[in-house]
Formats: C-alpha cells, structure tokens, sequence
C-alpha cells in the first residue's frame, strides 16, 4: 500500500478546528513582554551602574542568606577561584572538574553544576556531590519507589535529574516518599553549606511534577502533560522565604533574564553567534566563532562565571569541539578537539549522547549484578 | 541615534487573523495536543509582535512565527527532558479495504507522535509544510545536514513502525521520475 504522507498529514490537520486568536489580546501581551525586556534592561544597566559606583556590598549582601554555614567545606585546595565554575563533564566513571579526574567509582547518569562541584545522580536514585576531592552521596530522588534489593529504571528519566542555576550554589530535585508519586518533595540543598535548606511537599493534579529551573533564588515547578508543562501549572518556590506560588512563563523568562542554559543552541551566521544574550544586561551580544562552524549547530555548555562560557560543536547531537568564550573580548576558540572525546562525552544538563550511553551502561551493570555476573 | 522602526499594530493584526488558522494547524502537527497548540501559537505571536519592526514582510513574519513554534516546541520537549513519547495503542495495518485507509492513518498519526520532537518538527514542515530542507533547516534553526538526518531517521521509524508493506511517498522535490 502506498501511502501519501504529505496528504495524510493534511487531512490530520484538516480535523481539528483552529481556535479565533484575539489579534488585539495578543498585542496587548507582546506590549507586556516589551515593557518587561525594557524593565530587565533598565535593571542590568542598574546593576553595572551601582557595581562601578562602589555599591558591590549593597547588592551582593540583598541576595545573602543569614542562615550560619553548616557544614561548609574548607576551599584550600579547590583550582578554581569563588564564584566560578569549572569545566565540567564525564566520561564514563570519570568526572572532569575543571584540571581535576574524578574517578567516581559510579555509573553516573547525570552531572550538574554548582560554584562548589558537581552533583551526580545514579541509576538507585543517589544523588552524589563531588567538589575534586571526595565523592558523598546527599539524597536520593527515589527513596520510595526502590524497592528492596530492586532497582527502578525510573531513576534513568531526565526529570528525576538534579537542576541547578547558572551561577551560585543551589540544587534541587524532586523526593519520592512512601510510594507516593503523586505527592514528591521538592528538595533545595546548598552545595556551599552542604546542607538541606528546604523540603516542600508538591500537590500534583494533571502530571508528573517536573523542575523546570533553579533561577533568581527560585525554582520554578510544572506539571508534565505530553511532554510539556500543563497549562496553569507552573510554579515558583521562593528559596529565601519557602512561599509557593503560581506564576507564568513570563515570570520564568525574566527570572533567567535570557541567561542561556544547558539545553539552548545556537546557530552562526556570518561568523556571529546568533540570539545569545548578556544575562548581566539582558542584552544581546555580538560573539565570533572561528572559522568552520557555519553550517552546524553549537550547544551550550555552561557559564564559568558572568563573562565566560563554554560551547560544544555537533550538528545534530553535541559531540563535536569544545570552544571557550568570553563576552568581553566578543569572541570564541577552541579548547578542545574533538578527538579528545574517547567516548562520547556526558555535558552537564541534558548530557547529550553521553547521558544515553550512561544509561544503557548503567542498566548493563544492574543486570550483570542480579545474574551474578 | 537610529529612529526606532514603526510597530504597525493594523498591519499585525492583520497578519493574525489571515495567518493564525495555518500556524495553529502547523503546530498542532508538530505537538500533537490541540491546548498545547492553542498555547504555543498564542506564545509565538506575541514573539513574533515584539519582532514585528525588524520583519517588515508578511511573509518574513510567517516564516518567523513557524521558526519560533518549531524552536519552542522542541525546546521545550528538551527542556521536559523526556524521550520518545510512549505509544500505548498502535492499530494494526490492515489490507486493502475501505476501513483500511482510516486504520493506517491513525496508525501513522500514532507513528509520528512517537518520534522525537526534532525529527517530528522536520517530517512536519518537509511534508506538510512543504518547505525546502534549506527553510527546513532555517525554521529549526539548525543546518540543512541535521534536517536530513532528522527527517530521514524519522521516517524510517514511522516505517519500521507502520509495517514493510506500506511506502511513504517522498515530496515533490524528491521523487525520482524514471
């Protein structure tokens, strides 16, 4: 039988009525978002104006946590300075933080950045914290779905990750208790105290809970209907004073201020990358890449501080050249070349084809251990 | 300074209400839920509003507006993090009878929603859209290598999971005339 697929696919859309868009309503929002992205920026340009005034103590103390550090590790000895981040991925049992080879010992699934390390997750559910020089476990996302002497593919699912910010030291991921999946925790833990700042109980209607982003002292939580966030779901929880609170996406975006994250890409075009903006000033910027990546995409990796940023090559997956960027200098090069990837790399975030290798190495590993292999 | 181009809010509306039935339905293609759809069309508008000045054609704002669903849509299936979507229920493919026709077209719907948001997006605007693997590429933002790869392993799922009996015919531009 042969079929048209062209004319399927119209018939498809032919059964479905189309909704009557309001063309004044969606001007009105579009007004919104102006107004907003001009806020960010009147903010950004604050920002910079009061840092070179001398004011660097009045804002850095506004976003502090009066809470005494427990806990809190000695830094002597970390390779990279306060408030910011190391270049970090994994190759199999191996995490690279910054000039440092972890060998974890783990079949880690996931990797997640902070100013103080990287956290982990494992097939069990465990959540491990690694800072170069020892490998703890601080939590579980799954503590109640293992069941004993068992193991839940569950844990190999994206949402059951930690998230983390683009800077500063908040994790947090979604707690499974008393098999109830309807009804996670949400878990704030702060990498800089080690310790547990916060556990809230998430009540979940529509579908799995899903943490969207730890952004501006927030994180925000939706609920998952067909791969997206449920209509109406979304929701902040404020870190600094534990409110839950519905929001919009409008409330998400300035919150990141257009800070690019772990799951963005870019194209180039003419030698500029395309749509990356500043998150100190919400502004776009003009950043040039060397010759050669023209025609693919470039994934983003993470930020390494307010000015520093790491991109890897691939056209469709990113497995490609590492380049190091800064926006003050409006350009990139490359760190590493392709050929350094033994194996595919696991990238913090998503963790491209690495985190689907990860996977299937992990699962390997349980079965081999139930068989007694 | 650079006078700051004119919003022409008439212009706009005008472009809504002759253009918004075809993006939904491009949309509704590419997520598959029609309040998903609803929602992405609506958030791709007010996108394309702010964008309005620096469009200047109706036809540069279509093409901007089907850019931001495809992005949106497979970023945010990216950012949900989740794989393939499961499917519960796939029909049989029948043979040639006149319920046949129905079967297999629910089956490939089945088929499509399956794919992964990337490869969806690009059997989408390739095949329904029409669009040339370069606007392909253009609307996902991505090189016209990763749309062929996207396209091509997409449709080997859709076969390998409709059966070896049925052919999807190629578009326009890529038949082959004897």
């Amino acid at each position: 039988m042969n079929l048209d697929l062209q004319a399927l696919l119209a018939r498809r859309a032919d059964t479905v009525e189309p909704p009557t868009y309001d063309p004044l309503a969606v001007v009105a929002r579009g007004e919104q978002h102006i107004k907003r992205r001009n806020r960010i920026t009147a903010a950004g340009a604050a920002l910079v104006l009061a840092v070179t005034m001398g004011l660097t103590a009045v804002v850095l103390d506004r976003g502090s946590d009066q809470t005494p550090p427990v806990n809190r590790p000695d830094r002597d000895g970390l390779t990279w300075p306060p408030g910011t981040r190391p270049i970090t991925y994994g190759q199999e049992q191996t995490l690279h933080l910054g000039t440092r080879q972890i060998d974890t010992g783990l079949d880690f699934l996931s990797v997640a950045v902070t100013d103080d390390g990287a956290a982990l997750t494992t097939i069990d559910g465990g959540i491990w914290f690694t800072d170069g020089r020892t490998v703890e476990r601080i939590g579980s996302t799954l503590s109640g779905r293992v069941r004993p002497g068992g193991v839940t593919w569950a844990a190999g699912r994206p949402r059951d990750w930690v998230v983390t910010d683009t800077a500063g030291s908040l994790l947090a991921w979604l707690e499974y208790r008393g098999e109830r999946p309807d009804r996670p925790e949400l878990v704030v833990y702060d990498s800089d105290r080690r310790a547990v700042l916060h556990r809230m109980p998430i009540e979940v209607a529509r579908g799995p809970a899903t943490i969207l982003a730890v952004a501006d002292r927030g994180v925000f939580v939706a609920e998952a209907a067909g791969g997206f966030p449920a209509p109406g779901s979304l929701r902040r929880y404020d870190v600094d004073t534990g409110v839950l609170e519905p929001v919009d996406e409008a409330d998400l975006a300035a919150a990141r201020r257009g800070s690019a994250t772990s799951v963005d890409s870019f194209t180039v075009h003419d030698s500029q990358l395309d749509g990356l903006v500043d998150p100190r000033t919400g502004e776009d910027v003009e950043i040039r890449v060397p010759a050669g990546y023209e025609s693919g995409v470039l994934w983003f990796l993470q930020w390494l501080d307010d000015d520093r940023f790491t991109l890897i090559a691939g056209d469709s997956a990113p497995v490609g050249d590492l380049l190091a960027c800064r926006i003050t200098e409006g350009r990139c090069d490359v760190l590493l070349d392709r050929s350094t990837w033994t194996t595919e790399p696991l990238l913090p975030g998503p963790g491209g084809v690495g985190a689907e290798l990860a996977l299937v190495r992990a699962m390997q590993s349980v079965i081999e251990a139930r068989n007694g292999g | 300074m650079a006078p700051t181009p004119r919003r022409d809010t008439e212009e706009f509306c005008d472009f809504v209400t002759s253009r918004s039935a075809a993006l939904f339905r491009v949309a509704y293609l590419i997520v598959g839920e029609y309040q998903l759809a609803q929602d992405l069309v609506q958030e791709s508008l007010e996108k394309t509003y702010v964008a309005w000045p620096r469009l200047r054609e109706v036809a540069n704002a279509e093409a901007y507006t089907r850019r931001v669903i495809a992005t949106t849509a497979t970023s945010w299936r990216r950012r949900r993090s989740f794989h393939e979507r499961p499917v519960e229920y796939l029909p049989e493919p029948a043979g040639e009878d006149p319920a046949a026709g129905v079967v297999v077209h629910d089956a490939l719907w089945a088929a499509l929603l399956a794919l992964p948001p990337r490869q969806r997006a690009a059997i989408v605007l390739r095949h329904y859209v029409d669009l040339s693997e370069a606007e392909t590429a253009a609307a996902m933002g991505c090189s016209v290598g990763a749309v062929k790869s996207s396209a091509s392993t997409g449709l080997q799922k859709l076969r390998a999971r409709i059966g070896p009996d049925l052919v999807l015919l190629p578009p326009d531009d890529q038949a082959v005339t004897p």
